[in-house]
C-alpha cells in the first residue's frame, strides 16, 4: 500500500496546491483504498471459511485367482475432493464427492451443529458414516490399503444417511455417538431376477437402525495409551419373502412380506498405542451378533396345450397353466468377526503394518455343513380345473391350472468364513505423497466334499473360453499384490 | 504364480531402494515449528544453546501454532511450538500417523494481554467487556470509559494457539467480522502502536510501544497485568502454559536440547524475554 501512496506523494510534491488541498487529497485517496481493503477482506473472510482437500488414489493390482480376469490392472479406486464450509463457529457443510473414472458418487454430504459454548456436543445430518472405528478413519489413512472382511460387510460403502449426535468433551477422556441411519444404505438387495432394487438416496423400508459408539482413552504413564471402546447395531431389515430361516437353514416363522427381520449386533475394540521404538501400535475389534438377508419371491406362468380333440365338429383344447411361485426365504445369520493390526512406524518416513483377520458370516453351520444345510419346503401342489366355452362356435377349451411353490435356500459362498492376512509398508515421501505396497493373503473355510470328491461347494467361471473353478473344500490361490500411490491435498 | 513372484521381488526391490536412504544416520539439526507467540523465546533459546553446543544447529520458525501441530503430525518438524494444547482430533491424527499420542512438555508460562494505543485513557477492562468487544457487542469506547470514538480490533488468524485460547476462554462466541486478522503477534502491536482507536491481543513479551490493558475478571475485582509476580500468584485471569510437543519421547539431541530447557538455565533465558517461567 505504501509503494501505491508514494507515486501520489512524489505528485503532490510538485505540483503548485496549497498543503491543506494536498493534504485533503491524499486523505481521499487513503479512505479510497480503506474502502477498496474493507471490501477485499469481507470478500476474503467468506473465502477462509471454505476449506479444501481431498486426495487421489492409483494403484496396480495383481491377482492370483484364476478366475479374476483381467489377473492384473491398473485403477482409480478412490478420487475424493472434500469441500468444507464454515459459515460460522460451530455451524459446517461437508460435500465429498468420489470421482473415479466409472462413476461420481457421493460421500459425505452432512451439515454438522457445534455447540458453540462447551465445544462438546454436535449434531450431524446428511451422509454420513456408520459408527465403527475402521470405517471411520478415512479411506486414505488406511495402514493395510482396505477395511476388513466385517466391516465391510457391515457396512459397505461406508456411510449411510441419517443424523448423529455426539458428545465429546474436550477435557475428558470420552467420546460418545448415537445415530439414526435408514440402515440399508449400498447393501445390495436382489429381487427374482438378480436386480438390486435397494433404492438409492432413500430407504428400502419403513424401519430405521439406532447405532452407538462409546469409546474411553486411558493413558498409560508416558508409554503411550489404551482406547477402549463398545458399539451396537440395532436395526431391522424389510422381509422380501414369506418364510424365515434360522442361520442353520431350518425353519424359524411364517412372515408376510412387510414385516421386520432383525439386525442386531455389538462390537468390542481396544486401540493401544506404545512409545516405544518410535512408535507402535496393536489395534483390534471384534464384531458379533445377527445379520439379516431379506429374500426374495418371484412367479412365473406357463400356458401350453396339453391335449386337443375333436368331438362332434367341436375342438376340445386343454391348457395346462403352470403358475411357479418361487419363495426364497429371509434368513438371520449369526455371524463373528474380528481383526487385529500391528503397526510399526520406522523413521519418520515408513511404516509397516500387518493385519490378521477372520469372518464367519455363517456361525451355526461347521464347514461340513455348508453346502449340505438347506430348506426345501415343496409342499404343495393344487391343480384346479375350469371350463371355458363359447371363444368360438366350433372350440371349447378348458384349463388345467396347476401352482407350484417352490420354497428353498441352500448354504453356499455367503456361509463360507475366511481369514485374511494383509502387509503393507507405507513410504510418505513428502506430507503430500504416499507410496504404498501391500500383499493380501486370504484364506477360505475349507468346506467338506461330496461322494465323487468334489466340494460342497464350488464356482465356475468362464475366461476366455475355459471354465475355471473354485472349489471350496481346498483353499485356492486368491492372493492379492497392489502397488498403490495417493496424493493428498 | 512364478510371474507374479518375480513381479513382487521387483517391487520390494524398487521400494528399498526408496526406502534404505532414509535409514541414513540424521545430521545434528533439530527443527523447532509452531507457534508465534512463542518464536521470540524459542529463537533465544536456540542462540544460547547453540553458543555452548556446537554440533547442534536448530532451526527454529513460527507460523502458528495450528501450522506447527500440523508440521508435528506430518513429520515435517522434530518439536512443535504451542500456546494452546493440542486437540482430541489431532491426536487422534497423530494415532493414526505415527502411533503416538504425542509428548506434551510444559516449557514456560505467558499472560495473554490486551494491547492499547498509549494515547488511549482506557486503563482496564473486564473480562465480559473483552468478550463483548472483540464480539461486536461493544463497538465504541466511550461504552468501556473512554473516549467517543469506534473500536478497531485486530486479531490472530485461526492458526494462531493464541486465537483459539482467546477465543474459547474470553471471546466465547465467533470474533466480530470487523476484527483484522493478522499474520502474527507483531503485525497486531504494530497495528495498536498505529491506530489511536485500536485493540489488539497476544503475547507478553511483545507488548512495547503498547499500552497493557489491566485485566478484571468482573467489575468487583482488581485489574492485573501480566507480571512474574501476578502470574506466580495466579492473580492474572489470562495466564496460560506454553507447550512444547514431540511425537515420541524425546531422544538424543532433541531430549538434550529439551532438558536444557527445562533446566534453571533454559529457565532464566524465559525471564530474559519477557515470558514468565514454569515455577
Amino acid at each position: 500500500m505504501l509503494l501505491s501512496i508514494s507515486p501520489l506523494l512524489l505528485t503532490a510534491q510538485h505540483t503548485n496546491d496549497t498543503l491543506p488541498k494536498r493534504k485533503l487529497s491524499v486523505q481521499d485517496q487513503l479512505y479510497g483504498f480503506e474502502e477498496r481493503i474493507t471490501e477485499a477482506e469481507n470478500q476474503l473472510f467468506k473465502l477462509t471459511r471454505i476449506h479444501l482437500s481431498g486426495y487421489i488414489q492409483a494403484q496396480w493390482q495383481h491377482f492370483e485367482n484364476p478366475a479374476v480376469y483381467p489377473n492384473n490392472y491398473f485403477s482409480i479406486p478412490r478420487a475424493r475432493f472434500k469441500i468444507k464450509y464454515q459459515p460460522y463457529s460451530g455451524v459446517s457443510f461437508v460435500l465429498e464427492p468420489d470421482f473415479t473414472p466409472s462413476k461420481v458418487s457421493i460421500k459425505a454430504a452432512y451439515a454438522c451443529l457445534n455447540d458453540p459454548w462447551i465445544n462438546t456436543f454436535a449434531l450431524y445430518a446428511g451422509h454420513i458414516k456408520r459408527l465403527n472405528y475402521e470405517n471411520e478413519l478415512s479411506s486414505s489413512a488406511l495402514a493395510v490399503l482396505t477395511r476388513s472382511m466385517v466391516v465391510s460387510a457391515l457396512y459397505p460403502g461406508e456411510y449411510d444417511i441419517g443424523a448423529k449426535f455426539e458428545v465429546n468433551p474436550p477435557q475428558l477422556p470420552f467420546h460418545l455417538q448415537l445415530a439414526l441411519f435408514n440402515g440399508n444404505e449400498s447393501l445390495v438387495i436382489t429381487n427374482a431376477e438378480g436386480d438390486n432394487i435397494n433404492p438409492a438416496n432413500k430407504d428400502f423400508d419403513p424401519y430405521k437402525d439406532l447405532m452407538g459408539r462409546f469409546v474411553y482413552n486411558f493413558r498409560l504413564g508416558n508409554i503411550g495409551g489404551i482406547d477402549v471402546g463398545v458399539s451396537g447395531y440395532y436395526g431391522w431389515i424389510k422381509a422380501n419373502s414369506t418364510t424365515l430361516l434360522h442361520s442353520d437353514y431350518t425353519f424359524a416363522r411364517e412372515l408376510s412380506v412387510g414385516n421386520s427381520v432383525p439386525r442386531r449386533w455389538m462390537g468390542v475394540e481396544m486401540q493401544l498405542y506404545l512409545d516405544l521404538l518410535g512408535g507402535i501400535s496393536v489395534i483390534g475389534e471384534y464384531l458379533f451378533g445377527t445379520n439379516a438377508y431379506p429374500g426374495y419371491m418371484g412367479s412365473s406362468t406357463i400356458t401350453a396345450p396339453s391335449a386337443v380333440e375333436l368331438i362332434n365338429d367341436t375342438m376340445f383344447i386343454t391348457n395346462s397353466v403352470t403358475n411357479t411361485s418361487v419363495v426364497t426365504p429371509a434368513i438371520s445369520r449369526n455371524f463373528m468377526g474380528a481383526y487385529i493390526y500391528f503397526i510399526k512406524n520406522i523413521g519418520k518416513k515408513n511404516k509397516f503394518a500387518i493385519r490378521w483377520e477372520f469372518y464367519d458370516p455363517n456361525t451355526a453351520l461347521t464347514a461340513n455343513r455348508i453346502g449340505i444345510a438347506s430348506f426345501d419346503e415343496s409342499t404343495h401342489n393344487t391343480v384346479t380345473e375350469t371350463t371355458v366355452t363359447g371363444h368360438d362356435p366350433v372350440v371349447s377349451e378348458s384349463d388345467i391350472h396347476q401352482t407350484n411353490d417352490v420354497n428353498t435356500l441352500k448354504s453356499g459362498v455367503a456361509d463360507i468364513a475366511y481369514q485374511n492376512i494383509s502387509m503393507a509398508w507405507s513410504y510418505y515421501v513428502t506430507e503430500h505423497i504416499t507410496l504404498q505396497a501391500a500383499y493380501d493373503i486370504p484364506l477360505n473355510q475349507k468346506v467338506g466334499t461330496n461322494a465323487a470328491g468334489q466340494g460342497n461347494v464350488i464356482r465356475s467361471y468362464t475366461v476366455n473360453d475355459n471354465t475355471v473353478v473354485n472349489d471350496y473344500s481346498r483353499v485356492f490361490p486368491q492372493n492379492i499384490l497392489t502397488i498403490r500411490m495417493q496424493v493428498k491435498f | 504364480m512364478r510371474k507374479a513372484r518375480t513381479i513382487a521381488w521387483y517391487t520390494l526391490a524398487i521400494l528399498l531402494a526408496f526406502i534404505l536412504p532414509s535409514f541414513a544416520p540424521p545430521a545434528e539439526i533439530i527443527t523447532v515449528k509452531g507457534s508465534d507467540t512463542m518464536v521470540i523465546l524459542a529463537q533465544r533459546w536456540a542462540e544460547v544453546y547453540m553458543r555452548t553446543h556446537h554440533d547442534v544447529s536448530i532451526q527454529v520458525t513460527g507460523d502458528g501454532s495450528g501450522t506447527g501441530i500440523f508440521a508435528l503430525i506430518n513429520g515435517l518438524t522434530d518439536i512443535c511450538n504451542s500456546s494452546r494444547k493440542m486437540t482430541k482430533a489431532e491426536i487422534a491424527m497423530l494415532k493414526e500417523r505415527y502411533s503416538s499420542l504425542g509428548v506434551e512438555i510444559p516449557c514456560a508460562r505467558d499472560g495473554i494481554t490486551i494491547y492499547l494505543n498509549l494515547s488511549n485513557p482506557v486503563e482496564e477492562l473486564t473480562l465480559k467487556q473483552l468478550s463483548d468487544i472483540f464480539a461486536g457487542r461493544i463497538a465504541n469506547w466511550k461504552d468501556v470509559g473512554g473516549n467517543s470514538a469506534p473500536i478497531n480490533l485486530y486479531g490472530r488468524e485461526t492458526n494462531s494457539g493464541t486465537y483459539y485460547v482467546f477465543k474459547d476462554e474470553v471471546v466465547k462466541t465467533d470474533f466480530s467480522r470487523s476484527c483484522q486478522s493478522l499474520p502474527g503477534t507483531l503485525a497486531i502491536v504494530n497495528a495498536v502502536i498505529r491506530d489511536d482507536n485500536g485493540i489488539g491481543y497476544g503475547g507478553a513479551a511483545f507488548a512495547n510501544g503498547v499500552k497493557r490493558c489491566k485485566i478484571k475478571v468482573d467489575d468487583n475485582s482488581p485489574g492485573y497485568i501480566a507480571t512474574e509476580e501476578t502470574m506466580e500468584q495466579n492473580l492474572y485471569p489470562m495466564a496460560r502454559d506454553l507447550y512444547m510437543y514431540t511425537r515420541n519421547r524425546p531422544t538424543g539431541a532433541v531430549k538434550k536440547f529439551i532438558d536444557w530447557v527445562l533446566s534453571p538455565e533454559g529457565q532464566k533465558e524465559v525471564i530474559a524475554t519477557v515470558y514468565f517461567p514454569l515455577k
